[in-house]
């Protein structure tokens, strides 16, 4: 398997792929059962053993309530990696079609959808994305997770629109899609045949890398209260609580921050190698390097 | 086998329309080169593409073994596709890079596998049946080319429009794959309508030569008679223009100055021929000999 060995080979991409398995693995035991990871509750409160400093015990300390950090982190994990990714695939999913039909079909529907993509794209992403979950949030907080994966998607979905209307138009004008049309294929044929297999890795790209900037969104929207209601463990919140014990107890919002930088980078590195890695012109290069 | 009658294709264009075609009337006999001569921009890609409906006409009519094709669509269409093949100009943005070259070349079987067909096309090209799990950046653009030819030959095609199909290769290379095309059209009875700017390669393939300037066609003759008495002062110039002695000054007298719609003959700004009639009405083809025609006042 010549993609096999290019992940082989590729650094970047093994780097945020081994991190990424550990993250993931986490996140799953973590769901499954916390208790095989540590033997603190990430929810009872112990005032006694309060803003302690990371030790053997408490190896990223405990917060102003005496819970321990690292359980908290990893009682989160569920959550900061099952939100991100649900906005991404919907995004994905809603955006590619959009580009897709856009594309294909031209003309005016183009003209439509584009003139509708541009309108969420002319806002800043991140302040519509808190404003929206600000306006729903308020009367129903127990569905404020729902709100604020909304409000992501309504975000992110434009740029893949966008991306699948481009990568659509230049391949329906290539050469071979000329020459499928003389020999007959149909449109859906040559939609299935030569227009989605060049969409589907870029869209895979692009989107690994998205996860990255869609942890720190959401991360942000959690920071000011707007992610999942308390007491859910959730790594933007945890930041935002560590900083009223600044700067005495710095590693209550540090290694939160910390955890989700790594998770956004170790995303950001398997999408850059992931574009190396599905290029099917790679092997050629590899072979005279 | 092919005809188109009186066919216009235009465009809109800043300031108005632009007929690409202009009024094109064109027969091409079964078993015959047509090849359509021109320069870039006088229309010779266009014309292919309407005989092969992938463009549709502004005006005029395309009949592929006597039946009118102009008005049919998608649909009806499937019954003349593969029947009527393209082989393109560049072989290397017209192979999918994602697929294999077995793939590509059975695309026109629309799914039924057809190991003998694929494999019979292949050797006809000169091709290995290795080449079939190969990507095309893996194949020189010569095999490239040749594959190409397969993939055009597998549906069992009648006709084939090739539109500069040496244009983008070796010259080494460009003498192979015409004397390829040339034993494949006499072993099958192809029909081509071969398309070139290059009139070395028009005096090496045509039966019949078909001359267009800006969408017109100016001259149409058996191609012994049109290369060894071009009647049209443009299609002197074109044979002019090829690489001998003094080329280079002939070749200023063809560079395009870029000349508004004007009346009458359109090639009138250029010529060295030109008099006082031929502003004032645009020529018809008009018959000098038996198999040649020429749209040019002076005859």
């Amino acid at each position: 398997m010549s993609l096999y060995r290019n992940v082989r080979r590729d650094k970047t991409l093994m780097a945020g792929l081994v991190i990424l398995v550990v993250i993931v693995g986490l996140t799953v035991i973590s769901a499954t059962d916390l208790r095989l990871l540590t033997s603190y509750s990430p929810y009872s409160l112990n005032f006694s053993a309060s803003n302690l400093p990371p030790s053997a015990k408490h190896i990223f300390g405990t917060d102003q309530e005496g819970r321990d950090v690292f359980t908290r982190v990893l009682a989160a994990l569920p959550v900061d990696i099952l939100t991100p990714f649900i906005i991404v695939v919907a995004s994905v999913l809603l955006g590619g079609l959009v580009g897709v039909v856009a594309g294909y079909l031209a003309g005016l529907v183009d003209e439509f959808l584009m003139r509708i993509t541009d309108l969420f794209l002319a806002f800043p992403g991140i302040l519509l994305a808190l404003a929206i979950t600000e306006i729903l949030g308020q009367s129903h907080v127990s569905l404020r997770l729902l709100y604020s994966e909304v409000a992501l998607i309504v975000v992110g979905w434009p740029v893949y629109a966008r991306l699948a209307r481009g990568q659509v138009l230049q391949v329906k004008n290539m050469p071979y899609v000329t020459l499928a049309k003389v020999s007959g294929l149909s449109r859906t044929q040559i939609l299935r045949r030569h227009v989605l297999p060049h969409l589907l890795p870029l869209l895979l790209v692009y989107s690994t890398l998205d996860m990255g900037a869609v942890i720190l969104n959401y991360s942000v929207l959690a920071f000011f209260g707007l992610g999942a209601p308390p007491p859910t463990p959730e790594l933007g919140r945890m930041v935002y609580d560590g900083l009223s014990a600044l700067p005495q107890n710095w590693w209550s919002s540090l290694f939160p921050a910390l955890i989700i930088t790594i998770i956004a980078v170790s995303f950001s590195l398997m999408g850059d190698g992931l574009r190396d890695a599905l290029d099917p012109r790679m092997g050629e290069r590899y072979a005279r390097a | 086998m092919v005809e188109v009658r009186d066919l216009t294709v235009s465009y809109k264009v800043k300031g108005g329309t632009l007929n690409a075609v202009d009024g094109v009337s064109l027969a091409v006999r079964k078993g015959e080169t047509v090849t359509v001569v021109g320069e870039s921009g006088s229309g010779k890609t266009t014309l292919g593409m309407v005989v092969l409906r992938l463009i549709n006409p502004t005006s005029g009519q395309v009949f592929f073994k006597g039946e009118d094709i102009t008005r049919l669509g998608e649909g009806e269409l499937k019954r003349f596709r593969g029947r009527m093949q393209l082989i393109p100009q560049d072989p290397y943005s017209s192979m999918n890079p994602r697929l294999r070259v077995g793939e590509i070349v059975s695309e026109p079987l629309l799914g039924r596998e057809d190991r003998e067909k694929v494999k019979e096309a292949l050797n006809s090209v000169g091709l290995d049946w290795a080449v079939v799990d190969r990507y095309p950046h893996e194949l020189s653009g010569g095999q490239r080319q040749r594959a190409l030819i397969a993939r055009a030959l597998v549906s069992d095609p009648e006709f084939l429009v090739l539109d500069e199909p040496t244009s983008n290769l070796d010259v080494s290379i460009q003498a192979q794959i015409l004397n390829l095309l040339l034993d494949l059209q006499s072993s099958r009875n192809l029909t081509y309508l071969f398309i070139t700017h290059n009139m070395a390669v028009a005096k090496y393939v045509s039966d019949r030569v078909a001359v267009m300037y800006r969408g017109r066609l100016v001259e149409i003759g058996d191609a012994k008679e049109v290369m060894s008495n071009p009647l049209h002062p443009y299609t002197k110039a074109l044979f002019d223009a090829v690489p001998e002695g003094d080329f280079r000054a002939k070749l200023r007298e063809l560079e395009v100055r870029d000349e508004g719609r004007q009346k009458g003959c359109r090639y009138s700004d250029r010529c060295k021929f030109v008099r006082d009639q031929c502003r004032l009405r645009e020529p018809d083809l008009l018959k000098v000999k038996e198999n040649h025609e020429v749209a040019c006042i002076l005859y």
